[in-house]
């Protein structure tokens, strides 16, 4: 049957479009380059311009990090979010994947729960901030509770979503098998809902980091939210602040393509190609 | 011989109406037997309820009214014995094409890598056993599921218009590899479609179901030899004769007979 062969072989070599072809790692590393620097002169000259002497220049910040880097507070600060983002995030995971499979499989736990999950959804991470010192007190524990329910809702939505968007022909191929109710949950359901679940912890991810510099604000003094809020208000060093801000950005992009490398992997890709 | 492969006795099947009609009524007095090594295809206008039909037959369905016999016991519920492969290509995206043919082998089976081996070969995807399934062509991933429920060894395959959703050619090849894997098989095989050419190269008997609610119309056999000669007057005899059946006129732009609509 060297006519299947010969379809397969035409079928997987995609036709690359002509005009994305022209040029390509000059456009996309070039391009960006390009943006940048051209938004890091614009800053330059707007601040020189307006004669600012609070708003630093791009040079300026540069300076605060390393200012930063040396005092040993730069890695101290990244460590110290990161940690909080590690546990939180974490916790929420280990309960958000279970919980969300379980709602989106058995209607009624979702009937039951589902009304409550949406109405504690909606209420921002940070409106739970003053709750989170009463209970916890000026410790790591209050920005970790908050970087838990930041995430631990798009998680669990987005795993009940997906269980509830299974194809049902693959249910019904593996009940054909006779799949055991273990082996149905193993061998399909968790595959099936991966693709989806990944989305929801990406999402979720986004979500925790932004969440944990809001509550450095407030209820510690490490990490870099705290940085922020600190270089203000002792001594007004803007410096330090956008320091501290572009450190958040760099550091979210790369939080980000991390867990954007784990969508690549054969098991979820079939999910994202559509 | 003892019991035959499948038996329907009087099935009935409807569904709950939308809000304010009152049930749907699908099937009525479904009555039909399907003999163990034998290749039956069902054929109607399209909603008339063939795939419901078939659907109740593998247990995926609860009927009203009536009873499925398979080797004379009521079924309750889908079998490994007796495998499904669907319209819309019930093939797992995340397993590859080995994983996904191995499905339905028990994974303790010393002859795993054997029986693999020998349905790979037999769909003709040697060489693709590591290949995704969005890697395939629509072809392809039907030969996989085809392969897929032959590895599990089931006595009887339901297919519900599996070719379906591919194109002239690959259908018309699909077809005679079907016909060349039962016949190496002899697997029992119960094929819904709505396409009478499909149903009359491929089926030992051919039933024709009519508009909803349906029941079946008329139970055509097709004696003639395999491989068959699409040219031959019996050949067309035994299609005219369900055209007929359905109403139908075989000369495209001729006045359609008189049928009570």
């Amino acid at each position: 049957m060297s006519g299947a062969a010969d379809e397969a072989i035409a079928e997987t070599v995609a036709p690359v479009p002509a005009r994305a072809n022209r040029n390509p790692i000059a456009a996309r590393v070039g391009l960006p380059l390009l943006v940048s620097a051209g938004l890091l002169v614009l800053w330059h000259v707007a601040v020189r311009v307006s004669g600012s002497d609070l708003f630093p220049t791009p040079a300026d910040v540069l300076l605060g990090v390393v200012e930063l880097a040396r005092k040993g507070l730069l890695l101290k600060y990244i460590v110290a979010s990161l940690f909080r983002v590690t546990v939180g995030f974490g916790l929420a995971v280990l309960l958000g994947v279970p919980l969300g499979l379980l709602l989106g499989w058995f209607q009624r736990l979702f009937y039951a729960f589902n009304p409550m999950i949406q109405i504690l959804r909606p209420i921002s991470p940070i409106a739970w901030i003053p709750v989170a010192i009463l209970w916890f007190g000026v410790d790591d524990r209050a920005p970790v509770f908050l970087i838990f329910l930041a995430s631990v809702f798009p998680i669990t939505v987005s795993a009940m979503a997906a269980v509830q968007n299974i194809q049902p022909v693959y249910i019904r191929a593996a009940r054909n098998f006779g799949l055991s109710r273990l082996d149905l949950f193993r061998r399909v359901i968790f595959p099936a809902t991966l693709p989806q679940v990944l989305t929801g912890i990406r999402i979720a991810l986004g979500v925790a980091w932004l969440v944990v510099v809001a509550a450095e604000m407030i209820a510690v003094n490490s990490g870099l939210g705290y940085l922020i809020i600190d270089a203000r208000n002792a001594g007004k060093r803007y410096d330090l602040v956008v320091a501290g801000m572009v450190m958040i950005g760099l550091i979210g992009l790369a939080l980000d393509l991390l867990v954007r490398q784990l969508e690549r992997f054969d098991e979820v890709r079939w999910g994202y190609s559509r | 011989m003892g019991a035959p492969a499948v038996e329907i006795r009087d099935l009935w099947m409807s569904f709950p109406g939308k809000a304010g009609g009152g049930p749907v009524h699908v099937l009525e007095r479904v009555s039909m037997s399907v003999e163990r090594g034998e290749f039956v295809c069902i054929v109607g206008p399209s909603g008339c309820g063939k795939s419901t039909l078939l659907n109740l037959v593998a247990g995926f369905l609860e009927q009203s009214r009536g009873q499925v016999l398979v080797d004379g016991k009521p079924v309750h519920g889908p079998d490994p014995h007796r495998i499904f492969v669907f319209q819309e290509n019930g093939i797992f995206p995340w397993l590859t094409v080995r994983d996904n043919i191995c499905f339905g082998i028990a994974p303790g089976n010393p002859r795993r890598g054997e029986i693999l081996a020998h349905y790979v070969d037999m769909v003709g995807l040697t060489g693709f056993e590591g290949a995704y399934p969005r890697e395939l062509s629509g072809g392809m991933r039907q030969r996989v599921e085809i392969a897929r429920a032959l590895a599990a060894d089931p006595a009887i395959i339901y297919m519900d218009e599996p070719f379906g959703a591919l194109d002239f050619l690959t259908r018309l090849k699909m077809r005679t590899d079907l016909i060349r894997i039962w016949q190496a098989e002899r697997k029992t095989i119960l094929f819904v479609t709505h396409d009478i050419e499909e149903a009359v190269q491929l089926a030992d008997r051919v039933l024709v179901m009519s508009r909803r609610p349906a029941t079946i119309q008329e139970i055509v056999p097709v004696t003639l030899p395999r491989p068959r000669d699409l040219d031959s007057p019996d050949y067309l005899a035994a299609r005219d004769r369900i055209f007929a059946c359905m109403g139908l006129s075989v000369k495209v732009g001729a006045t359609e007979p008189a049928s009570p609509a």
